[in-house]
């Protein structure tokens, strides 16, 4: 497995030189990975979950509801980095969207 | 001699002021909640209440305005108190607004307004009765009113009890329009035992779960509804706005319609067991007098005199001047050749004695800080029977 | 340990509940407010604090006043009341004190709250009301078009202010610490967490407990003043906020100018005694006596 910052590294977010504190009992705990729910009906495409996701998971869909907003979806790709933080949720005016970690 | 000795008022005779046998009338119809702003001359209500709502395990409370004051009434309704406030003329204004949304969120509580002279703030420390339209008309929208007129100390009392009693079984605000007169005057009460006493108390509704989610939770086809009390898990919305029957608000026609006519209807479609008058001298009258409040009591000096003077007149005491009784007012104008509408104030109530009198009527107006006299009701009861 | 080959987070799913529609009617959305709007963050931040809370679902009573923020009562599957504007503070004050076990919370908007009821705000926190009152300030009148208020920042462009806002507005924070809360914080639409975690501390706070939560309005605030997208002013505050619990309040008047901080935090956290415990104090005391007046 590889640790936060070898990722960081390769996602080229930090240099390669950086200097990075890792946790010691890492082993003892695995990265959440989570499923997004969303309400499409209840969605008023303010943009906000998909700006504000830390994971960058989230972008704006094709579709559209009966209102004419386009609601999230998750990009191509990044089908396994949502992490359930609760952003989306948290920020999400409408209770349109939340996640929720895969059993 | 104490009517209470520190906890609930003790049966018996005593002399005392029209604003304290108010408070000890609202002790006993169980109203322990107090929300105030001192204006003269209803203060000695707060002021006794203030003294008087602790020792019975209850709260009077000051507010920073007559607005905060209603406001506070509509929540502790919904907490489940009896409440009450008393002011006056300016403080009555003030409380407009929130009577409207006691009045829209179906909330029982009692105002008492001791009447005072003047428009604006007039003259604070005399008599006057100038807010008798102001409390059936004075809040915006259509408002179906309940308001008892006191004209002793006797009946400052026992018109607070029927106010609670009426305000529970209606879930409406009531006014218990007195006047400065009534409000200072000292005459002899009577305290009945408790048991003499009938108390009327609000329904409550049922927590969530024990609802029939089937139903309506406001089912506007019935005068009486109970009302959700906070913290018991009912989990309603209450609303200002026009709302349906789950207490959502709406902008739609049908809702809006069934909504102000359930409001209304529940007080109109009783109004007849809401009226209280009293009769004086009317059996052979052939010249009737209708007054209210303290106003009253200078029309029965003036039946009594306009008789001595050979005038076959009698009186009409309204205690209920809202809701108006009008078929009692239609019934006597149809039995008297005039009828005199004798208040303190430019001519309020006549409005409504008119509107529903089948002979001439006229006003016997005085509203400059002083009871109307007996002499001026005797001129207008010779002048409406010249006409 | 992961292992991706049997699990996957997948593509979004679409479903018909909230997990937090449990605290919500969600019948009654999507709900009235533009897209943006911050108010329904600070909802979802209540709900969430709600959920978190051991006080029983039942004692948990939601007041709010008139305007865009008034309408928050009739989403939560409370005990919820929405009153007449201004007074939502006053109506609060006689619910506590005829049931001082109720857990009320005021949501309010900044003109309801800041200036039609500001007289009902400073004394309820002037008494130490043992309540929870959350302003969403949104610098305008949004409900009735966009007009100025005393929030709206000085020089600021509203329908009522066209050549700019003359009239300086209040530092909330600051002017109700001085009237004596408990608990003061100001935050932002974009501090959900923060937002979250100080209403459970406001839950647990005895007296007075206030937070300004500074809020998105594109479209009547916003549009005139350089934030016409909700994303602008949600920006502006992740940029520039500074957070500063024991910041001077006296200095953290809110500009809106993009280069101008807004200065966020749990600013006053203090132990006064409450209303409803001084009330209760008294009425101990007059039957200890027997109703006597010494």
């Amino acid at each position: 497995m590889r640790t936060t910052a070898q990722v960081a590294v390769q996602r080229k977010e930090i240099g390669p030189g950086t200097i990075t504190r890792e946790p010691i009992n890492t082993g003892k705990f695995s990265k959440p990975l989570a499923r997004v729910y969303i309400i499409p009906e209840r969605c008023k495409e303010c943009d906000y979950c998909w700006t504000f996701c830390p994971n960058d998971v989230l972008e704006m869909s094709d579709e559209i509801n009966a209102s004419g907003y386009h609601h999230p979806k998750v990009k191509a790709g990044k089908e396994n980095d949502c992490v359930n933080c609760g952003m989306c949720q948290a920020v999400c005016p409408e209770f349109a969207i939340y996640a929720k970690e895969v059993a | 001699m104490s009517m209470s000795k520190g906890g609930m008022p003790i049966p018996g005779d005593y002399f005392t002021m029209g604003n304290f046998a108010c408070v000890e009338g609202a002790i006993l119809a169980g109203c322990r909640l107090y929300a105030g702003y001192p204006i003269t001359p209803s203060s000695e209500i707060f002021e006794r209440a203030s003294v008087r709502f602790p020792q019975v395990g209850g709260n009077a409370i000051e507010m920073e305005d007559e607005l905060g004051s209603m406001a506070a009434l509509v929540g502790g309704s919904f907490a489940g108190a009896k409440v009450m406030t008393a002011t006056s003329g300016p403080g009555f204004s003030l409380m407009m607004e929130n009577i409207g949304l006691a009045y829209m969120m179906e909330a029982p509580c009692v105002l008492v307004n001791v009447q005072r002279a003047g428009p604006s703030t007039g003259v604070p420390t005399l008599v006057g009765q100038g807010d008798m339209m102001q409390a059936k008309w004075g809040s915006h929208g259509d408002l179906e009113t309940i308001a008892y007129s006191p004209s002793s100390v006797q009946e400052f009392f026992d018109l607070t009890i029927q106010a609670f009693n009426s305000a529970e079984k209606f879930r409406t605000p009531v006014f218990v329009m007195a006047d400065q007169v009534v409000g200072m005057m000292w005459e002899k009460l009577h305290i009945p035992p408790a048991e003499e006493i009938e108390v009327v108390d609000r329904q409550v509704m049922e927590p969530a779960s024990k609802l029939d989610k089937e139903h309506p939770l406001f089912d506007y086809a019935r005068d009486f509804l109970p009302m959700p009390i906070a913290g018991m898990g009912s989990r309603v919305n209450v609303d200002s706005l026009t709302h349906d029957s789950r207490g959502y608000p709406s902008t739609d026609h049908d809702v809006s319609e069934i909504l102000n006519r359930h409001l209304m209807g529940k007080i109109k479609n009783h109004e007849k067991e809401i009226w209280r008058w009293e009769e004086s001298n009317l059996d052979d009258a052939e010249v009737a007098v209708v007054s209210y409040g303290s106003a009253a009591r200078s029309a029965l000096a003036a039946v009594k005199n306009a008789r001595a003077k050979g005038i076959k007149a009698g009186l009409l005491r309204l205690i209920t001047p809202w809701p108006f009784p009008d078929e009692i007012v239609e019934k006597l104008s149809r039995k008297v050749s005039g009828l005199v509408v004798a208040e303190v104030n430019y001519g309020q109530m006549i409005h409504p004695v008119r509107e529903n009198s089948r002979c001439p009527v006229v006003g016997a107006n005085w509203a400059p800080g002083a009871l109307i006299e007996p002499r001026a009701i005797v001129d207008a009861m010779q002048a409406v029977v010249a006409e | 340990m992961i292992s991706p080959q049997v699990k996957t987070g997948g593509p979004v799913v679409k479903v018909q509940h909230h997990v937090n529609d449990e605290v919500i009617r969600p019948e009654r959305l999507p709900n009235i407010w533009c897209p943006g709007c911050g108010i329904g963050i600070v909802v979802g931040a209540y709900v969430r604090a709600i959920q978190k809370s051991p006080i029983a679902r039942d004692r948990q009573i939601s007041i709010s006043g008139i305007g865009c923020t008034g309408r928050v009562s009739g989403y939560l599957n409370l005990d919820s009341y929405h009153t007449t504007h201004g007074r939502a503070i006053a109506f609060a004050t006689g619910m506590a004190v005829a049931r001082p076990e109720l857990e009320i919370t005021v949501i309010a908007g900044d003109g309801d709250l800041g200036v039609i009821g500001g007289n009902h705000l400073i004394h309820a926190a002037r008494r130490n009301v043992d309540l929870n009152v959350i302003m969403v300030n949104n610098f305008n009148y949004g409900m009735t078009g966009g007009q100025h208020g005393g929030t709206t920042p000085l020089g600021a462009k509203t329908h009522t202010s066209p050549y700019g806002n003359v009239e300086t507005p209040f530092n909330i924070p600051y002017l109700v610490a001085a009237a004596g809360a408990s608990f003061v914080a100001r935050w932002t639409a974009m501090h959900v967490r923060q937002v979250t975690a100080a209403i459970s501390r406001m839950m647990e706070v005895k007296g007075f407990a206030f937070m300004e939560v500074l809020s998105p309005c594109p479209p009547t605030f916003g549009e005139f003043n350089g934030y016409p997208d909700p994303l602008d002013m949600m920006n502006y505050f992740k940029d520039k906020a500074v957070v500063d619990n024991n910041a001077d309040l006296s200095g953290i008047g809110v500009t809106t100018h993009p280069e101008d901080s807004v200065v966020v935090g749990n600013f006053v956290d203090r132990k006064r005694p409450s209303y409803q415990e001084l009330l209760g104090d008294l009425r101990a005391r007059v039957s200890a006596q027997g109703g006597a007046k010494k």
